[in-house]
C-alpha cells in the first residue's frame, strides 16, 4: 500500500489502531454505568490542556492529560457529594473546558487556531513520533488499570452496595473509571480528535450490543467495530483528503446500522419464541 | 441441597465464636426522620432469623445498616466481632439485595453476574479458578436457573432476575447470607425450592438473615423472629422465637398485598 510509504501515516495507523482498542474498551463500562456523555465532558477538558498548552509552550498532549486528569477528579468529588450537583458541576466543568480552550488558544495567537482545528477533529499528518511514545504509554496504563480493576468496576456498575459486600471501594472505582476515561480520551484526541473521540468509545460497544448476549463479548466485538472504524476511517480520510475524525466516527456508525440491521429479524424471532410457550416453562430443570 | 456449593472449607477462624452481627443502640435518621431507632440486637453464627414487620418499619433499612451500607446517627455495628467500618472478610458475606440490578445498558448473561460473586479486592490479581465455575453452576442449578446461564439478565422475569441474585450469593461460598426480600416476584414452587436451598445452608451451620412480607416455605424455618416496628422502646417490636400469637400480637403481616402470592393464613408458627 502506498499510504505506508509515509512516515507519518505509519505513525496516524498506529496511533488510531491504539484508539480503536482502548476506546471500546472504557466505553463498554461508560455505557453500563449509564455515563455515555462522559467522555464528550472530558474531551472539552482536555481540549483547554490543549490551549493552556499552546499558551505556554508545553507539549500539547502531556499537558491535555493533566487538564482531563484533574477534571475527571474533580468531577468525581462533586458528584460523591451530590447527584443533582454532580449533574451540574459536570456540565460547568465541560463548558468552562471549551471556551477555555479556544481562549487561551486565540490568546497564543500564530499559527495556533488553526492547529485547533487539528485537535477537534484530528489529523493525519502532526501525530509525532515523542507523541506515539506518550499515546502507547497511555494505553497500556489503562489496559493494564482495567485488567486489574476491570472486574471490580463491573461489579460497582451492576450494583453499589452489592459491590461494597464485596469489599469493593465503590468511590474509588467511580474515579478510577473517569479518570481512566480522561485518559482514553487524550490517546483518541491526535487522530479522532477531542469533539469525537467519545464516540469512538459509545458507538461500536452500541453496535455491539445489537449482537451480544454478555457483557466480555460486547467489549470483544466493540474492540473489532472500533479497530476497523479507527484503521479503515484513517486510511478512507487519507484518499478523500478531510479530517479523520469524521470519517472515522462516520463509519463506526454505519457499522452500528449493519449491526442493528442484522440484529432486527434475530430479536424478533426471539421475541415470538419467548412470547409463545409458558414463560417460566425453560426455567425447570 | 447438600452445602458442598462452597469449594474448599472454611478456615475457623477466632471470630467464629463472635456473634454474626451485633448491634448495640443503632439509629438510622435520614432527613432528620429516625428510621431505625436504639436497635441492639445480637445474632449467633447458625442462627436463621426472620425480619418482620410492616411496611416503613425499617427492615431493609436495618439490615443495610448491618451490612454497613447506610450510615448510622448513633451506636455501632459488628460484623463477626469486628466493627462495620473495619470490617474486612467480605468474602464471608452474601448479600441479596431488594432492587434488582441494572440492566438493559450493556448486555449481560446470568452466567457472568453470578460470577461476579466473587471480585474483589482479594481477587485482584487472580485468575479464575475452576472451583468457582463449579460453585456457579450449583448455585445456578439451587435455583433452578442453570439452564438459562447464557441468557441475557434483562431477557429474564423479574422473579427469575431476582434468583439470579440468590445464585450470586450462594455462589460467594459466604457463611454469612442476608437476602432482603428474597421470595419477592417468585412464584411458589420457586419459592420452595429457595426454602429447601437455604434449609441447607443452615442445617450447614451457615447464619441466615432475611427479611420477608411472606409467611411461607422460608419463614417456616426460621429459628428466631426480629418483628420491627415504631415503639416507643426503639424499632425492635418483639425478638424471640418465631411463635404464632408474639408476632399475631405485633401484626406482623397484615399489610403485604404487593409481594406476590400471600398464604392468607399464617403458617410461620408452631408454638
Amino acid at each position: 500500500m502506498s499510504l505506508l510509504s509515509y512516515d507519518f501515516m505509519q505513525r496516524a495507523l498506529i496511533a488510531a489502531a491504539l484508539i480503536g482498542v482502548v476506546a471500546p474498551l472504557i466505553g463498554v463500562f461508560l455505557v453500563q454505568r449509564r455515563l455515555a456523555l462522559l467522555g464528550d465532558g472530558m474531551g472539552h477538558v482536555a481540549l483547554c490542556g490543549v490551549g493552556i498548552a499552546f499558551l505556554v509552550g508545553a507539549a500539547p498532549v502531556p499537558t491535555a492529560l493533566v487538564a482531563a486528569g484533574v477534571g475527571a477528579v474533580v468531577i468525581e468529588v462533586i458528584r460523591a457529594r451530590s447527584r443533582t450537583a454532580g449533574d451540574l458541576a459536570l456540565a460547568l466543568i465541560f463548558y468552562g473546558g471549551i471556551a477555555g480552550g479556544v481562549l487561551f488558544t486565540s490568546l497564543a495567537g500564530g499559527k495556533s487556531s488553526a492547529a485547533l482545528n487539528q485537535y477537534l477533529f484530528g489529523s493525519l499528518s502532526t501525530v509525532a513520533a515523542s507523541d506515539l511514545v506518550w499515546l502507547g504509554v497511555v494505553a497500556l496504563v489503562v489496559l493494564g488499570v482495567l485488567a486489574i480493576f476491570g472486574r471490580e468496576i463491573f461489579v460497582m456498575a451492576l450494583d453499589p452496595d452489592v459491590a461494597r459486600t464485596q469489599g469493593i471501594r465503590t468511590t474509588g472505582m467511580s474515579m478510577l473509571l473517569t479518570v481512566l476515561a480522561a485518559m482514553t480520551v487524550v490517546i483518541g484526541m491526535r487522530t479522532v480528535g477531542l469533539l469525537l473521540v467519545s464516540a469512538i468509545m459509545i458507538v461500536p460497544i452500541a453496535a455491539a450490543q445489537q449482537l451480544t448476549r454478555g457483557f466480555r463479548t460486547t467489549a470483544v466485538v466493540g474492540v473489532v467495530v472500533g479497530e476497523i472504524s479507527a484503521v479503515l476511517g484513517l486510511v478512507v480520510s487519507f484518499y478523500l483528503d478531510v479530517p479523520p475524525g469524521p470519517s472515522i466516527v462516520f463509519l463506526s456508525l454505519a457499522l452500528f446500522a449493519v449491526c442493528a440491521a442484522i440484529a432486527l429479524p434475530l430479536r424478533r424471532r426471539h421475541n415470538r419464541l419467548a412470547a409463545s410457550p409458558a414463560p417460566h416453562s425453560s426455567a425447570r430443570s | 441441597m447438600s452445602h458442598d456449593h462452597r469449594p474448599t472449607p472454611l478456615p475457623t477462624t477466632p471470630s467464629s465464636t463472635q456473634p454474626a452481627f451485633s448491634t448495640t443502640r443503632a439509629c438510622v435518621t435520614f432527613d432528620g426522620e429516625c428510621v431505625v431507632d436504639e436497635a441492639t440486637l445480637s445474632i449467633a453464627p447458625g442462627e436463621f432469623v426472620a425480619v418482620l414487620g410492616e411496611n416503613g418499619a425499617g427492615k431493609s433499612t436495618l439490615i443495610r445498616a448491618l451490612l454497613g451500607l447506610v450510615p448510622l446517627s448513633h451506636g455501632n455495628v459488628r460484623i463477626h466481632g469486628t466493627p462495620v467500618e473495619g470490617f474486612r472478610d467480605w468474602w464471608r458475606i452474601g448479600y441479596v439485595p431488594q432492587r434488582l440490578l441494572a440492566t438493559g445498558a450493556v448486555p449481560m448473561s446470568v452466567r457472568e453476574v453470578v460470577a461476579s460473586a466473587r471480585w474483589g479486592p482479594a481477587s485482584r490479581f487472580r485468575l479464575p479458578r475452576k472451583a468457582n465455575q463449579e460453585s456457579q453452576r450449583r448455585a445456578l442449578e439451587a435455583v433452578g436457573l442453570w439452564d438459562r446461564r447464557d441468557a441475557r439478565l434483562d431477557t429474564l422475569s423479574g422473579g427469575q432476575q431476582r434468583r439470579v441474585l440468590i445464585a450470586r450469593a450462594l455462589a460467594t461460598g459466604a457463611d454469612t447470607f442476608v437476602l432482603d426480600e428474597p421470595t419477592a416476584g417468585i412464584d411458589s414452587e420457586s419459592q420452595e425450592r429457595l426454602a429447601e436451598t437455604l434449609g441447607a445452608l443452615r442445617d450447614a451451620g451457615d447464619t441466615v438473615l432475611f427479611v420477608t412480607h411472606e409467611l411461607g416455605a422460608l419463614a417456616d424455618l426460621a429459628t428466631r423472629a426480629i418483628v420491627l416496628g415504631h415503639g416507643e422502646h426503639g424499632s425492635v417490636r418483639y425478638d424471640g422465637p418465631p411463635r404464632r400469637e408474639e408476632l399475631a400480637h405485633h401484626h406482623a403481616w397484615h399489610h403485604s398485598n404487593e409481594l406476590g402470592p400471600i398464604d392468607p393464613t399464617p403458617t410461620l408458627m408452631e408454638g
